[in-house]
């Protein structure tokens, strides 16, 4: 098989699930995974007869965040359709999406192509839908969790524009940064909060039209999806120069055995029947709104990349913070104070990293906020809290979430800041321990590292030891 | 004069408040009167498909004379009411007339239900209609065909078909419907009631089992113009929970309701009433009510009303298309009737087949069709640019007048069982239609009898004009008298 003959071509498609607090078409939450089976359910998203969609306004913001974010025009009239099927997982036998007026398109995103040079993938479109129910399979049995039932969707669709395997892998990868930079989406993959298809062909070298497609279905990961496309393109390669002939179809990827597989061809191929969905009529998308959610926007996910090296974080530190998807995390924490961010980047990599690494949770799996690491961090450098009390206090909040005031105060955790009560605990040491005191009258002043660290010891977390530590001294003198 | 306690159920909407207020009865002696005469004419009628006896009798005894609210606000404490079987009702069977719904409970009330039972309205039951609204003659429901009250003999029309019988025998004052494509206005017309169809999204849709979600809205069946307008007051105005519900300020017509038609432009299409097709006591009906409104003021306008031959063909495409996809949810997977079978794709088949009558399974075939690919421009797409042309047409023409009379249907109802092809079952809405491809309110009203039944007429306006129609109708109504109504009918002998 000679390759090189060859033009790949690959365009991806990708759906995210939006980080709304509340599903696309009705105020049901909208955390299928962290609530109970079918108890994140209503008449809406059930589909019972009678029941109504109305948009969720924030699941549209965040569409014209991505929009913007990925530099596509907005639509000021947009308009959902219903597109029909019928599957257990789909309750209503029809998915509202939109077909004719996305959202948003015409953007790009821009890589490193395989040359080396930086290269833009254009956007076709971006648009809003919603999820279906999950199902699974137990023996005989299925069962449906209709928790995900009308989650706020977005399809991110490129046009085929892409020259390789790695090209895509580049792509999703960039693009998921971006989306997590931003807030639209948390896009954890193991929890199908992204999900990739790839369209594949190849043509030979000149030609002027592509070549036939298949399309990779929903791959595990970026990495996956890139091995099932450079598989796909030598196996079109080797229809091609076998004299067989290429099907348009749907394939699926085998990990164990490195190879894709056919799931559905052509001919099987829904009729969606896709029609203007009556119960929504247009949506209005006021120019104005657009303006002042770009506004809103934080700086470009490339600039606030640059920017970090600008603060004087060290291009291993933005690397472990992409790594564990905490620059979008970063930026809000410091949002109200940009000249704090190498702190709080420090804290990140320094204590949080370290967390999601001891309790096996990835910070997007965590209770912690952005503003409670940010509050928590202050505090330890204000001194209000020690650096043990730190690490309790963070540990708290990545497990139980919660404002790093109130978690610090229930747990004590603020330093003793009343001298009186300090005294009072060395008074207390002194009068159990009269011999060592008297030891260090006479000189032996080794013992004066254990007073410290059994009145330390008697203050807990709340001892800031700079200040038991002086306050210890100077009592000693006067003993 | 003391009421005789069987008559109680017979008395206007707003007698029966009054009557309520001067504890000249109860709440419970309604109630029961009620029942007990629906209960009596129920086997020759069928116009309902589920009694609540307990819930009502339960409802009642909570209206003692001192928690009926005093004073003349429009409210339905203590008065029971009916509900057509698509407006679903918490915790209590809701059908839409279908074998595959016989079982379904619904969690929620409709918006439109919240309303009644916030005025203090006694929900009786759920009567009888046509399979998911699709039919009018009353004839296509899982649960038989209902019976006109006038003569059992005769279809009441549909697909409203139940609603309308009970209030016309005097079950109750006051009912419910749906109106798609006539839903409300024909069997209004074939039991001699006042029904409305409002502008689209005055009355909200949530929590009513969609046919065409683009055309259907609630209103109400009355025997009297005032009683129509009270209820409908009641029911109209935004509703965030429908996104078609419009937020256009609504002002209550009942204020207005005696204010005449002096000064109207009210329009009608002699051409029409020569048509073909067009029974002459439906023709000769609108002439009279012409007349009338001439009499009382009115200035009369010989119109040509636009677009009606396209009209059936249009409304058939785009409802047909709507029903095809809202009736998916009917799989049997979460709920509804399940016929299990050897694997998914047979269970859906038989759940379906078994489950839905013949006329849904054709409405479901010919709007999946015209909207398959290949088909979709020719069908869908050119019966929507058909209907956006009604809308513009009739917005136009109603700009210029207060009210359009036509009539409601071209021929009185026909006998049950009588075979028609769907073709010519169809053709029988090509005059209400209109009122729902354009958007805009339609009443249907009284206006005599001949034979022995009652002749409705029609009326349009532009939109938001509900209360420009209620005055015309109101206007009518002093001057006509149906004579041996079902509903001053004593209870029949005999039965149980």
């Amino acid at each position: 098989m000679s390759e090189r003959k060859y033009v790949t071509t690959v365009g991806v498609e990708v759906h995210v699930e939006l980080a709304t607090r509340t599903k696309m078409f009705c105020s049901c939450l909208n955390a299928p995974q962290d609530v109970p089976p079918n108890t994140a359910v209503c008449p809406v998203c059930l589909g019972l007869p009678g029941s109504l969609p109305v948009i969720n306004r924030e699941a549209v913001r965040l569409g014209v965040v991505a929009a913007l974010a990925l530099n596509c025009a907005v639509n000021d009239r947009i308009w959902f359709e219903r597109k029909n099927y019928m599957y257990p997982d789909l309750v209503k036998g029809y998915q509202i999406s939109q077909i004719v007026s996305p959202l948003g398109g015409n953007g790009w995103l821009a890589i490193i192509g395989d040359d080396g040079e930086e290269k833009r993938i254009l956007i076709n479109r971006v648009h809003l839908e919603e999820d279906t129910a999950r199902l699974s399979h137990a023996g005989d049995n299925s069962l449906i969790d209709v928790n995900r039932s009308g989650a706020p969707l977005m399809e991110i669709v490129t046009e085929p524009v892409m020259r390789s395997g790695r090209e895509a892998e580049e792509y999703v990868r960039k693009l998921r940064a971006i989306l997590v930079y931003n807030g639209v989406s948390r896009c954890r993959i193991q929890r199908g909060e992204m999900r990739v298809e790839a369209n594949v062909s190849i043509a030979p070298e000149g030609a002027t039209r592509l070549g036939v497609r298949t399309e990779i279905k929903n791959q595990a990961g970026f990495n996956h999806m890139r091995s099932a496309v450079e598989y796909e393109v030598r196996r079109h390669a080797g229809v091609i120069e076998s004299g067989g002939t290429l099907h348009q179809e749907t394939r699926g990827w085998d990990d164990a055995n490195q190879r894709t597989f056919v799931q559905r061809s052509k001919e099987d191929a829904h009729d969606y029947r896709y029609f203007p969905e009556p119960d929504l009529p247009p949506l209005k998308i006021d120019p104005a709104w657009v303006k002042e959610i770009g506004a809103g926007m934080a700086t470009g996910y490339e600039d606030y990349v640059r920017g970090l090296l600008d603060h004087g974080l060290s291009p291993a530190d933005i690397e472990a913070l992409s790594r564990n998807d905490a620059l979008g995390f970063l930026r809000l924490a410091a949002a109200d104070m940009p000249e704090k961010t190498p702190l709080f980047a420090k804290r990140l990599v320094k204590d949080v990293f370290a967390l999601a690494n001891s309790t096996a949770m990835a910070l997007d799996e965590s209770k912690l906020r952005p503003a409670a690491f940010r509050d928590a961090a202050l505090l330890l450098e204000n001194g209000k809290i020690a650096a043990e009390g730190f690490r309790t206090l963070l540990d708290l909040l990545y497990r139980e979430g919660g404002a790093a005031e109130q978690v610090a105060r229930g747990n004590q955790l603020f330093v003793e800041t009343d001298h009186g009560a300090v005294e009072e605990a060395i008074r207390k040491v002194f009068a159990g321990n009269a011999a060592m005191v008297a030891e260090f009258k006479a000189g032996k002043t080794a013992v004066r590292n254990a007073l410290l660290g059994r009145t330390m010891k008697a203050l807990g977390k709340k001892a800031d030891p700079r200040v038991v530590s002086g306050l210890l001294d100077e009592a000693l003198k006067n003993a | 004069m003391p009421i005789a306690k069987e008559s109680y159920a017979s008395l206007t909407l707003e007698e029966t408040l009054a009557g309520l207020r001067a504890g000249s009865f109860t709440a419970s002696d309604l109630v029961g009167a009620a029942l007990a005469r629906i209960e009596r004419f129920e086997p020759a009628i069928n116009a309902m498909v589920t009694l609540d006896d307990a819930g009502a009798k339960a409802a009642a005894a909570r209206w003692s004379r001192d928690a009926i609210p005093a004073g003349d606000a429009p409210n339905l404490s203590g008065v029971p009411v009916a509900l057509k079987d698509n407006i679903m009702t918490r915790g209590f069977r809701t059908t839409c007339g279908s074998k595959i719904l016989a079982n379904f409970v619904p969690p929620y009330d409709a918006a439109t239900v919240e309303k009644l039972r916030a005025a203090g309205a006694i929900i009786v039951g759920k009567a009888n209609m046509d399979e998911f609204a699709m039919g009018s003659t009353g004839e296509n429901s899982a649960f038989g065909a209902t019976r006109n009250p006038w003569n059992p003999e005769l279809v009441t029309g549909g697909s409203s078909s139940g609603s309308a019988a009970v209030v016309a025998y005097g079950g109750v004052p006051a009912a419910l419907g749906t109106d798609t494509g006539g839903s409300i206005r024909q069997p209004a017309a074939f039991c001699g009631l006042v029904g409305m169809k409002a502008t689209y999204g005055r009355v909200s849709r949530s929590g009513v089992g969609a046919l065409g979600s683009s055309l259907d809205q609630v209103g109400p069946l009355t025997r009297t113009v005032r009683d129509n307008a009270l209820l409908y007051d009641l029911i109209a105005g935004h509703d965030p929970s429908d996104s078609t519900s419009l937020e256009q300020p609504f002002t209550p017509t009942l204020g207005e309701i005696e204010d005449g038609v002096k000064g109207f432009r009210i329009a009608y299409d002699p051409g029409l009433l020569e048509s073909e097709g067009v029974h002459r006591a439906h023709a000769d009906a609108v002439r009279a009510v012409v007349a009338m409104v001439k009499d009382a003021g009115a200035e009369v306008a010989e119109v040509s009303l636009p677009l009606v031959k396209y009209g059936v063909a249009a409304y058939y495409i785009i409802c047909a298309c709507e029903a095809s996809t809202n009736l998916a949810r009917f799989d049997g997977v979460r709920y509804s009737v399940r016929e299990t079978g050897a694997d998914m794709w047979d269970t859906y088949s038989k759940t379906r087949g078994l489950g839905f009558g013949e006329e849904v399974k054709r409405r479901i075939m010919m709007g999946s069709y015209a909207l398959s690919s290949g088909y979709y421009d020719a069908y869908y797409l050119k019966a929507a640019k058909v209907r956006r042309l009604f809308a513009t047409e009739y917005e136009k023409l109603l700009s210029g007048v207060d009210a359009v009379l036509l009539p409601v249907t071209p021929a009185p109802p026909r006998p049950i069982g009588q075979k028609c092809t769907p073709l010519e079952c169809y053709l029988g809405d090509v005059f209400t239609l209109v009122a729902n491809m354009a958007g805009i309110p339609a009443l249907a009203f009284p206006v005599g009898a001949h034979d022995g039944l009652p002749v409705g007429v029609q009326a349009m306006a532009g939109y938001f004009r509900e209360s420009a129609l209620y005055r015309l109708a109101r206007t009518v109504e002093k001057n006509v008298k149906l004579p041996d109504a079902p509903w001053a009918r004593p209870i029949p002998e005999g039965g149980k």
